[in-house]
């Protein structure tokens, strides 16, 4: 896999902003109770979300295995999130009651599913994202032949 | 640049794209900020200023008296679930006569009451001890003390005096059926004993 700078920037742009949603959800799935606003633990609409995304990897970069790349790499950016944000009120207020085994517990066996959920709704969501820029490309190229006046060869 | 320019070009898209972003920042750091609060409150709620004093009434009998602060120093409401008093005297033989349970109080989650934020609450409990059995128990307790070089007398038995106190943080939801972490997230349990606090 080659990867010029722009790749890489793009990559880099991507595993960014498309990790907040992943971090959130981690969170919120194990503490829907504190969380603002909460999805419930509804797998359906984590699913949504997963494919919402995934979209902008498909459709800011055209090459397909990067947007499986980026795919992946949002969802680790996303779960070192879920982690730091776990870990807020110890690392806030000092708090000393922690449990290091709730880390592999909470954020790698209870949300296995989810895990799978965030990565195959990432590449639903970076093939449809691809579609439409595909879709919007074809519109585009359409409105600009139609707008240059007919030449007769 | 590249990425930049394809910004440009789609920069409705692009700015839906970080708008999205931006929300779930929001959400979590506006999650993580109650969880910490939440912990914090887990914290600080604490018990504080225990007093308890035993007189003996004109006609006999005996009184206890026991009191203790609940302090409340989060942004939270802690609305009582349990709450608990003994007072008791700890017999030293086995049976069913070890403990001799002389006040109790109880109340449940019905009972609606309230520990407001920032705020300190007074618990006050009395209890009066007019059964001849138990003070025959108590005196008999002072006598069996004197051969083993222990001088008592009414009021100053080692009485022990237990609190509890559980409640839920705020408005979080706390009946889960299978998720019992999350029940335990939001609530607060503080507990005293004269011999240990906890």
């Amino acid at each position: 896999m080659k990867l010029d700078r722009s790749d890489v920037v793009r990559l880099g742009l991507i595993s960014l902003l498309s990790a907040t949603p992943i971090g959130f959800v981690t969170f919120d799935f194990m503490f829907p109770n504190v969380s603002t606003p909460s999805l419930a633990k509804n797998l359906m609409l984590i699913f949504a979300l997963s494919v919402l995304a995934g979209m902008p990897a498909g459709y800011f970069q055209k090459r397909t295995d990067l947007a499986m790349m980026s795919v992946i790499l949002y969802t680790a950016v996303g779960y070192i999130m879920a982690v730091v944000l776990y870990s807020a009120p110890y690392t806030l207020y000092n708090i000393e009651n922690i449990l290091p085994s709730f880390y592999y517990a909470m954020f790698f066996r209870f949300t296995i599913i989810l895990l799978f959920l965030y990565v195959f709704g990432g590449f639903v969501g970076s093939i449809l994202g691809q579609l439409i820029r595909d879709s919007i490309r074809r519109e585009e190229t359409k409105l600009e032949f139609e707008s240059k006046p007919e030449t007769k060869a | 640049m590249a990425p930049m320019r394809t910004a440009r070009k789609h920069w409705v898209t692009a700015v839906l794209y970080l708008l999205f972003s931006v929300f779930f920042l929001v959400c979590s750091v506006i999650s993580a900020g109650t969880y910490s609060a939440v912990v914090k409150t887990q914290r600080d709620v604490d018990l504080a200023h225990p007093t308890h004093s035993v007189s003996i009434l004109p006609n006999g009998s005996l009184e206890l008296d026991f009191s203790i602060e609940l302090s409340n120093p989060s942004r939270y409401v802690l609305h009582s679930q349990m709450m608990s008093w003994y007072a008791t005297l700890e017999n030293g033989t086995t049976g069913p006569g070890r403990i001799i349970i002389l006040g109790t109080a109880y109340s449940g989650p019905t009972s609606g009451l309230r520990v407001l934020p920032k705020s300190e609450k007074n618990f006050s409990f009395s209890s009066v001890v007019s059964d001849p059995a138990i003070i025959a128990k108590l005196n008999g307790y002072i006598i069996y003390s004197a051969t083993s070089g222990h001088t008592y007398t009414l009021t100053t038995l080692p009485y022990i005096y237990d609190f509890s106190f559980m409640g839920t943080i705020g408005e979080f939801k706390n009946d889960y059926l299978r998720e019992d972490y999350l029940n335990q997230l939001v609530t607060v349990e503080v507990t005293y004993s004269s011999e240990v606090m906890a």
